[in-house]
């Protein structure tokens, strides 16, 4: 059964800036929802509830290889990631054996314990970023949260990212929904690709002990690797090291500053601290959505008929809102137990880079707001703008008045 | 019926329930109603299934999956 006509618009910018609303009039009324996608108005299927959000991660016939299943009206509106780019093959949007194949390349360097070597490296980073931030004369927090990210992103591979701000702005454009934008978008993915191949040509004349070098050594050395695989994966540390982090530090930072006693609580008790990631990931996580799954077969999901080659969106923010699986889901709370968050994904493309993602949420929101507890917004929250993206949930700037430092 | 390969476990100490080990192999993984992982066998005797392990093994994010080939 088609939607009432009251449902609410998807991808506005009323909906960029608040999403909450609309995704719970979904969850309410129309958890497996058929849309017109804004580009072409390809019929697309947006999933709302927390355990249907988590079936279609988990289930892989729900693809994220657009490449492989997408019908033909999604490939004509550009909906397939990256499609003619040099970064089209990156390991998010590839189904096993491939997926698996790369993945193994990259994941012994993200695992807690390999992580955990890098915890002096993000200290130092996030106190030179608060320094950065002090020194501002109009502070603008989303400049710490993009600093963090890259500088630790940038210290695993071995480089001072110097154009962090152009790639994470090409992030931005990369997945945004105005039907005018597609050659910008194919562009933003070209450039992350080209800033990818700089640097793999830069370590190919310096090797270093870091992990650019042995991607290529992969590459060069064992025949494990394409060269536009190599790329590809430079590519991706690029894209989900940068824009995740960055989303999640600002989000956290708006939703403490509007909770003031879990600010108190969190300074007064460290111990919640890993608890209190895990909280700041599910209230407001970096990713809307997961990256486009396409449906390999016709899949049935509540009822409703979901025909191959369609794109289907599991909205992270909605699942990690529902009332079904989080009391009071509305509420910002460090000490909340229960069931875990989506806000990194599940399944076959879960985040590979939770480990580092955790270790600088929390370090770079514990030193922010033990400097500066008293820190507040200096514009409505209702002005704050965030990235116009379908993907992306992160706000692009938050004036803030730092306040009495602590003394 | 031939020998054990190897022999497959979770260390639930470390999991953290990303579900990759059951969408990549669910003839050996499932999640328990707490969202952790398990194994559904824990003597593996075919090539195929020591290999599908082994992919988990070097993929899942928290290494928390064991799997000791017998000599």
């Amino acid at each position: 059964m088609a939607a009432p006509v009251l449902s609410p618009q998807l991808f506005t910018p009323e909906y960029y800036r608040n999403p909450h609303p609309a995704l719970e009039w979904l969850r309410k009324n129309s958890p497996v929802h058929e849309f017109a996608f804004p580009v072409d108005d390809v019929p697309t299927w947006i999933v709302t509830r927390y355990a249907d959000v988590h079936t279609v991660l988990g289930d892989n016939r729900f693809s994220t290889s657009g490449m492989k299943w997408a019908n033909d009206r999604a490939r004509a509106a550009g909906m397939v990631f990256a499609l003619g780019t040099v970064v089209e093959d990156i390991v998010t949007v590839l189904d096993p054996p491939d997926h698996t194949r790369i993945r193994k390349l990259a994941m012994g360097a993200f695992t807690p314990r390999r992580i955990e070597e890098w915890r002096a490296t993000v200290d130092r980073i996030v106190d030179e970023a608060l320094d950065d931030l002090a020194a501002q004369d109009e502070p603008d927090l989303m400049s710490f949260a993009g600093a963090v990210p890259a500088g630790a992103i940038g210290s695993l591979l071995g480089f001072r990212l110097d154009r962090f701000n152009d790639m994470l702005h090409a992030i931005d454009r990369a997945f945004t929904t105005d039907p005018e934008l597609q050659d910008d978008r194919t562009r933003a993915f070209v450039e992350i690709g080209e800033y990818g191949r700089e640097l793999i040509e830069e370590r190919r004349k310096n090797p270093a002990d870091d992990l650019t070098s042995s991607f290529i050594q992969a590459r060069d050395g064992e025949d494990r690797l394409s060269e536009q695989e190599l790329v590809s994966m430079l590519a991706v540390m690029i894209m989900a090291g940068l824009d995740t982090t960055r989303g999640v530090l600002g989000s956290a930072s708006l939703g403490l500053m509007a909770h003031p006693d879990q600010v108190e609580l969190l300074n007064a008790r460290p111990d919640l601290l890993p608890n209190a990631v895990e909280e700041f990931i599910r209230y407001e996580g970096a990713l809307a959505t997961g990256l486009l799954r396409f449906a390999a077969e016709d899949l049935e999901l509540g009822g409703v008929v979901i025909p191959k080659g369609s794109p289907v969106l599991a909205s992270l923010l909605s699942a990690n809102r529902d009332p079904e699986a989080f009391p009071d889901a509305d509420r910002l709370d460090i000490t909340r137990t229960g069931v875990r968050h989506v806000g990194l994904g599940h399944g076959l493309h879960n985040c590979l880079g939770a480990a580092l993602a955790r270790m600088e949420v929390g370090t770079g929101i514990s030193k922010l707001f033990r400097r500066f507890p008293n820190m507040r917004l200096t514009v409505p929250r209702e002005e704050v703008e965030w990235a116009p993206t379908w993907l992306i949930r992160s706000p692009l700037h938050l004036p803030v008045d730092l306040g009495a430092p602590a003394s | 019926m031939s020998a054990a390969r190897a022999t497959l476990a979770v260390d639930q100490e470390t999991c953290r329930g990303t579900g990759l080990c059951q969408a990549l192999a669910p003839h050996l993984f499932r999640l328990d109603p707490y969202g952790e992982a398990e194994v559904l066998r824990a003597e593996l005797t075919e090539d195929e299934d020591v290999t599908a392990a082994d992919a988990v093994v070097s993929t899942c994010p928290t290494e928390s999956v064991i799997l000791k080939l017998s000599v």
